[in-house]
C-alpha cells in the first residue's frame, strides 16, 4: 500500500472514491511515513500525533476531501501550537484558525502538522528557524529554500500530499523550485490573510505547494474564497479553478514573454539558464508564441523589496511584547516596563528578525522615511505599472524561480546580502501583486531540481493554471520522488 | 506687559456604535475590575495573524459630525499606523488617520456669556481607543482591554481660543452637539469625552505662536477651566521673569491647584506613520452621504413658533440665543430645558395651542419635570394648554389646578374630565352662597368685631372659611363681594 504515498491528491481521491483505500487508513499510513523520514528531513515543527485533529470526514464534498495537508507554522491553528518559527511564540496556542486552515478543515482535510520555516517568514533557506534547519530531500546537505522550506520538503519527501504555505517575496515558489514540487502564489487577496501571521502585510500571500498543477487547482477551489475577515480580500466568490485550468482555449496560441534581464548569465547560473531555454522550447512545441521582453529597473527590485518588507515587519512585530501571550507572559512585575520589553524581545527574536526590525524602524523614522520608505513605495508603483505594461504585449512572463539550485546549508547564512539575492526572480510578483507559479523544470547535472516560473496579470489565476498545466503536460519534468526518499520508502515497513 | 492665551483643543469622543472599530466585539463601558477583559477577541487583543475590518457605522457617525460642522468630508481617505510601545496598545501601533482625515476644516458656533462666537476646526479623524489601565499599589498595572478598539473620533480645533472660558464653552457646546446628533454619549466621567488642551501665551497684539504645553487627564469642565487659568498664569509668570516655556505634557494637581509636568518633550515623538496595508482606502459612496445626511436631518431640532416651523442644527448655542431673544425664559431655565428635550417639546407644543408661553413654561418646569422624574406620566400639550386656560378664566384656583394636573398626569384623562371627576365644576348657587356667608358671619363674632374696629383686612379670614365650606367651588371674588354686602362694607 505504501506506493500510494507517491500519488497526487487527485489520484488519491480516485482511490478513495473507488474504495481502494479509506482516507483514515491513508492518513495513518501518511503519518507513519512522515515520522519515519522526519529525522532526516526535519520538515515539521509539530507533527500530528495519532488521534489528533480528526477532521469531519463526513463532509465529502470538499475538493480535496480526506487528503492530508501540512500547514506552514506561520498560519494559526487551534489544534496545534503556532510558533512562526520564533522563540517569542514558543508554545503559543492560537484562539482561532486561519481562514485557509478553517476552509480545509471544513472541507474534510487531515492535517499532518505544522511545517518549519524561517522565523516569521524572514529568509530564503529555513535556516532562520529558531528551532532547527530543514534539509532538502534531494540532498540533505542543502537547504530546502525558504521560508516555506518545511512545506516544500514535506511534499517532496512524501510526508504530506499538499501543503499550505505563505509567500512574501518567493517563500512558496523558491522552496518549491529547490525541492522539485509545484508552488503557487495566488493574486494578492485571492486567499484570505486572516490567520497568516503578518510579516509584510502588503506583500504577504497565502500560497500552496503540491506535486502537480491539478492539485494546486483543487487547493485553490478549497481556500481561494472571499473572506469578510480580510478587508483586502478580493477573491471571486464562485471561481472553479479546476475548470479554468482545463480550459485549453484560454491559452491556445498565447504569447509568453521571457524577461531578458532575468536570463542574464551574470545573475543566473548556467544550469538554470539551460533549463529555461528548454522550457521555452517546450512552450513553443505546445503552440505558444515566445517573445523576449525587457523589464526596466531590475536593479531596483531587491532594494525596493528590502525596504518595504522590513518597514512593514518592524510594525507587524511590535505586538510581541509578552503582555497578552507568547514568551514573557505573564509579565514579571518586578521589572520596569523597559526591562520587560528588553527581557522579552531581545532573546525572543533571532538575528535576522532583529536585523529587519532595526532596518524597518530606520527607514520609517522621521527624516529618513522620505528617502527610503516613501521612495520605495514609488518604485513599487513604477514596477507594478511596468509589469502591467509588459502584459499589454504578452499573456504571461517566464523566468527562473531562482538564480541557482538549492545551495548548501550554512553556505549563505552569514552573508545576508547574498541570501537576499536568492529572491531576485520572485519578488517581482509580490511587488506587483500578481499570481505566479513555480514548476519543476528538470534536474541540474548534479541532480538538483530547477524551478521554472510563470507570472500572469493580476486576477488571471485560473488562466495561469491553464498555462502551467499545458507546460506540465508537454515538459515531462513533473515531480519525481527524490532518490533519498525513494530509498527510505523502499526500506519503510508498513 | 499684557498677555493673551492661545488655546487649541484636542477632543477624543467615543463613537456610539454597537461594535468596536475594527472587530465584532460589543462596545461595553465597564468600570469594575471584575468585568475586565470580558469584551475582547483576538483582533482587539492584537493576536498574531488577525486583521482589522472597518466598522462602517463609525464612518457614518463621523460624517454626521462633519455635516454639522460644515466641514469637508473626504470621499477618499486612508488609514495609517501610529507606532509606539505601551502596554495599553495591543498591536504596538494604533490604526488612525494621518495625512487624510475623514473630516477636514469646519466650524462650530458657541455662546460665551450670551455672546455668539465661532471656533474653526482643524480636522476630525477616526481611530481606536487603547486599553484601560488600573494602577495598583505595588506599582504594577492591570490592563482591561474591553476599551481597546472602541471607535474614537479625534476632533481638533485650530488655536482659536483666547481664554479658558472660551475653550470650555466650546467644549461644552461640542459635547452637546455630539449628544444631540447621537454620535457619542460624550460622558466625561466615563471617559467617552476626553479633552486635551494645548496652550501658549503671547503679548496682546502679537500673532506669533509660542512654545505650547499640553494638559492631559482632565475629567470635568471645571477642572479644564481651573487648569487652563493656572497654566496661563504660570506661563505669563515665566515670561515676566525672562524665562522660557518648555514644551511639555502637564497634569492638573487639584490639591495645590497647579499644573505639573508629566514629562518634558525634548523632541517630537517619532510615530513612524505609514499607510495601514490591512485596510483599503476608505471610499465614500453617494449612498453613504445620503445616509449620513438623512440621519443628520432627523437629528435636527424642529420647533413650532408663531405658527412657523423653525429648524435648528443639533446643538445648543443657536437654540439658547433663540429662546433668550424670543421668549421670557431665563438663561438658567433654557439650560434646564436644553438638557430635557421632552420638556422642551412639551412646552413649545403647549404654547402653540395656548399662546401663553410663560404660563406653559411654569407648568412644564414646576409641575411636569418633578413628576416626570418619578414616573413616565400621560401629559400632552393639550393638557397644559387646557389647564392654563382654566386658570386664566378663573375656573380653577391654583390648588385645584395642581390637583387637575396630577390627575391628568396619572391617568391621561382630559383636563375637563379631571375637573368634573374632582367636582371642581359644580357651581355654588347665589342663594347657597348667601346662606353660607350669613352662617360664617354669625359664627365669627370676634372677627366681625375686629372688622368693625376698622381692621378691614380681617374679612379675608372670613373668605377663607367660605371657600372651605364650599370646598373651593365658590368664586373667591363673588364670595368676597357677598360678605362685604352682608357686612355693609
Ligand atoms: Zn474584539
Amino acid at each position: 500500500m505504501k506506493e500510494l504515498l507517491t500519488l497526487t491528491a487527485h489520484e488519491l481521491m480516485a482511490k478513495f472514491a473507488a474504495g481502494e483505500v479509506a482516507p483514515e487508513e491513508f492518513y495513518a499510513l501518511q503519518m507513519r511515513f512522515a515520522r519515519h523520514i522526519e529525522p532526516k528531513v526535519r520538515s515539521f515543527l509539530t507533527l500530528a500525533e495519532d488521534g489528533v485533529s480528526p477532521p469531519d470526514v463526513a463532509a465529502r464534498d470538499g475538493a480535496l476531501w480526506g487528503v492530508p495537508v501540512s500547514i506552514k507554522d506561520l498560519l494559526t491553528t487551534t489544534d496545534f501550537p503556532t510558533t512562526a518559527g520564533s522563540r517569542i511564540l514558543e508554545g503559543y496556542a492560537p484562539p482561532y484558525d486561519a481562514t485557509a486552515v478553517k476552509l480545509l478543515r471544513d472541507a474534510g482535510n487531515y492535517f499532518t502538522g505544522k511545517t518549519n520555516l524561517d522565523e516569521f517568514g524572514m529568509g530564503s533557506s529555513t535556516e532562520n528557524s529558531a528551532y532547527f534547519p530543514t534539509h532538502n530531500p534531494w540532498d540533505l546537505a542543502r537547504v530546502p529554500g525558504g521560508s516555506s522550506g518545511g512545506s516544500a520538503a514535506s511534499v517532496a519527501a512524501l510526508q504530506s500530499v499538499v501543503s499550505l504555505g505563505t509567500d512574501t517575496g518567493g517563500s512558496v515558489r523558491q522552496p518549491a523550485g529547490f525541492c522539485g514540487v509545484v508552488g503557487f502564489l495566488p493574486t494578492y487577496g485571492y486567499v484570505s490573510r486572516n490567520g497568516l501571521i503578518a510579516f509584510a502585510s502588503s506583500l504577504d500571500h497565502v500560497g500552496m505547494l503540491a506535486r502537480d498543477v491539478t492539485d494546486i487547482a483543487l487547493m485553490m477551489n478549497t481556500v481561494g474564497r472571499p473572506d469578510k475577515l480580510d478587508a483586502t480580500s478580493q477573491a471571486p466568490a464562485d471561481a472553479d479553478y479546476l475548470a479554468e485550468m482545463n480550459d485549453r482555449e484560454s491559452v491556445a496560441g498565447c504569447t509568453v514573454g521571457v524577461i531578458n534581464q532575468m536570463m542574464d548569465p551574470k545573475l543566473v547560473s548556467q544550469d538554470v539558464l539551460v533549463a529555461c531555454e528548454v522550457a521555452i522550447r517546450v512552450l513553443e512545441n505546445a503552440g505558444c508564441g515566445v517573445k523576449r521582453v525587457d523589464l526596466a529597473g531590475v536593479e531596483r527590485l531587491l532594494p525596493c523589496y528590502y525596504i518595504l518588507c522590513p518597514a512593514e515587519a518592524s510594525s507587524n512585530l511590535a505586538r510581541y511584547d509578552g503582555i497578552r501571550y507568547g514568551a514573557g507572559f505573564p509579565a514579571d512585575i518586578s521589572r520596569t516596563l523597559q526591562q520587560h520589553y528588553r527581557a522579552v524581545r531581545s532573546p525572543g527574536f533571532g538575528e535576522e528578525v532583529r536585523r529587519r526590525i532595526l532596518l524597518g524602524t530606520y527607514v520609517l523614522s522621521a527624516g529618513y522615511a522620505e528617502a527610503y520608505y516613501n521612495q520605495a513605495r514609488r518604485v513599487r508603483h513604477a514596477i507594478t505599472e511596468g509589469i502591467a505594461e509588459m502584459f499589454e504585449g504578452v499573456d504571461f512572463l517566464l523566468l527562473p524561480t531562482s538564480p541557482t539550485t538549492a545551495f548548501g546549508l550554512g553556505e549563505r547564512i552569514d552573508d545576508p546580502v547574498k541570501m537576499y539575492a536568492a529572491d531576485i526572480c520572485t519578488v517581482t510578483a509580490n511587488l506587483a501583486s500578481t499570481p505566479a507559479i513555480s514548476l519543476p523544470g528538470g534536474l541540474s547535472p548534479d541532480g538538483m531540481p530547477i524551478g521554472i516560473q510563470f507570472i500572469a496579470p493580476q486576477k488571471h489565476d485560473g488562466r495561469l493554471l491553464a498555462l502551467a498545466r499545458l507546460y506540465e503536460e508537454h515538459a515531462g519534468t513533473g515531480y519525481s520522488v527524490p532518490p533519498l526518499v525513494a530509498e527510505e520508502l523502499a526500506g519503510f515497513e508498513e | 506687559m499684557e498677555y493673551e492665551a492661545v488655546i487649541a483643543l484636542e477632543i477624543h469622543a467615543h463613537l456610539k456604535t454597537a461594535r468596536k472599530q475594527y472587530c465584532d466585539c460589543p462596545v461595553v463601558n465597564t468600570r469594575e475590575l471584575a468585568d475586565a477583559n470580558r469584551y475582547v477577541c483576538p483582533v482587539c487583543l492584537g493576536h498574531p495573524g488577525v486583521l482589522p475590518v472597518l466598522n462602517r457605522e463609525s464612518v457614518i457617525l463621523a460624517m454626521m459630525l462633519g455635516i454639522r460642522l460644515h466641514a469637508d468630508i473626504a470621499r477618499h481617505s486612508i488609514f495609517a499606523r501610529k507606532h509606539y510601545f505601551y502596554p495599553d496598545l495591543p498591536k504596538g501601533y494604533q490604526i488612525t488617520q494621518y495625512q487624510t482625515p475623514l473630516v477636514e476644516g469646519g466650524e462650530l458656533e458657541f455662546l460665551v456669556d450670551g455672546e455668539m462666537r465661532t471656533a474653526q476646526l482643524e480636522r476630525a479623524h477616526l481611530e481606536e481607543d487603547t486599553a484601560k489601565i488600573f494602577y495598583q499599589d505595588d506599582g504594577s498595572i492591570l490592563l482591561d482591554y474591553n476599551r481597546a478598539g472602541v471607535p474614537l473620533l479625534e476632533i481638533v480645533t485650530k488655536p482659536v481660543f483666547r481664554s479658558a472660558a472660551e475653550a470650555v464653552a466650546y467644549a461644552e457646546e461640542l459635547r452637546q452637539v455630539l449628544r444631540k446628533l447621537g454620535v457619542s454619549d460624550a460622558n466625561m466621567e466615563e471617559g467617552s469625552f476626553r479633552c486635551e488642551p494645548n496652550i501658549s501665551v503671547r503679548p496682546v497684539g502679537s500673532d506669533e505662536l509660542r512654545t505650547k504645553c499640553e494638559i492631559k487627564n482632565l475629567n470635568s469642565f471645571a477642572v479644564i477651566r481651573k487648569s487652563l487659568d493656572a497654566e496661563i498664569a504660570r506661563q505669563i509668570a515665566l515670561y515676566e521673569d525672562d524665562g522660557e516655556v518648555q514644551h511639555c505634557t502637564l497634569r492638573w494637581d487639584e490639591e495645590h491647584a497647579r499644573t505639573v509636568p508629566m514629562r518634558i518633550k525634548e523632541t517630537q515623538a517619532d510615530y513612524r506613520y505609514f499607510d495601514e496595508p490591512d485596510l483599503p482606502p476608505l471610499v465614500l459612496t453617494d449612498d453613504d452621504f445620503a445616509e449620513a445626511r438623512r440621519r443628520y436631518e432627523s437629528a435636527m431640532f424642529t420647533l413650532e413658533w408663531d405658527g412657523k416651523e423653525h429648524r435648528f442644527a443639533p446643538g445648543t448655542a443657536r437654540l439658547t440665543r433663540f429662546f433668550l431673544d424670543n421668549t421670557e425664559l431665563r438663561e438658567s431655565e433654557v439650560a434646564v430645558l436644553l438638557e430635557d428635550e421632552d420638556a422642551l417639546r412639551l412646552l413649545f407644543a403647549s404654547n402653540e395651542i395656548s399662546g401663553a408661553f410663560r404660563e406653559c413654561a411654569n407648568w412644564v418646569l414646576m409641575e411636569y419635570r418633578p413628576r416626570r422624574a418619578e414616573a413616565e406620566g400621560n401629559i400632552t400639550p393639550q393638557h397644559i394648554a387646557d389647564i392654563v386656560a382654566l386658570r386664566a378664566d378663573a375656573k380653577l384656583n391654583s390648588t385645584q389646578a395642581k390637583e387637575v394636573f396630577a390627575l391628568c398626569f396619572e391617568r391621561g384623562i382630559s383636563a375637563s374630565d379631571a375637573v368634573s371627576e374632582l367636582g371642581f365644576d359644580q357651581v355654588v348657587s347665589e342663594s347657597d352662597l348667601q346662606e353660607i356667608c350669613a352662617q360664617v358671619i354669625a359664627d365669627n363674632d370676634k372677627i366681625i368685631a375686629d372688622i368693625r374696629k376698622g381692621k378691614e383686612q380681617a374679612v379675608r379670614a372670613l373668605l377663607g372659611q367660605v371657600m372651605k365650606l364650599t370646598r373651593g367651588k365658590a368664586k373667591p371674588d363673588e364670595a368676597l363681594a357677598e360678605l362685604k354686602r352682608q357686612l355693609g362694607m
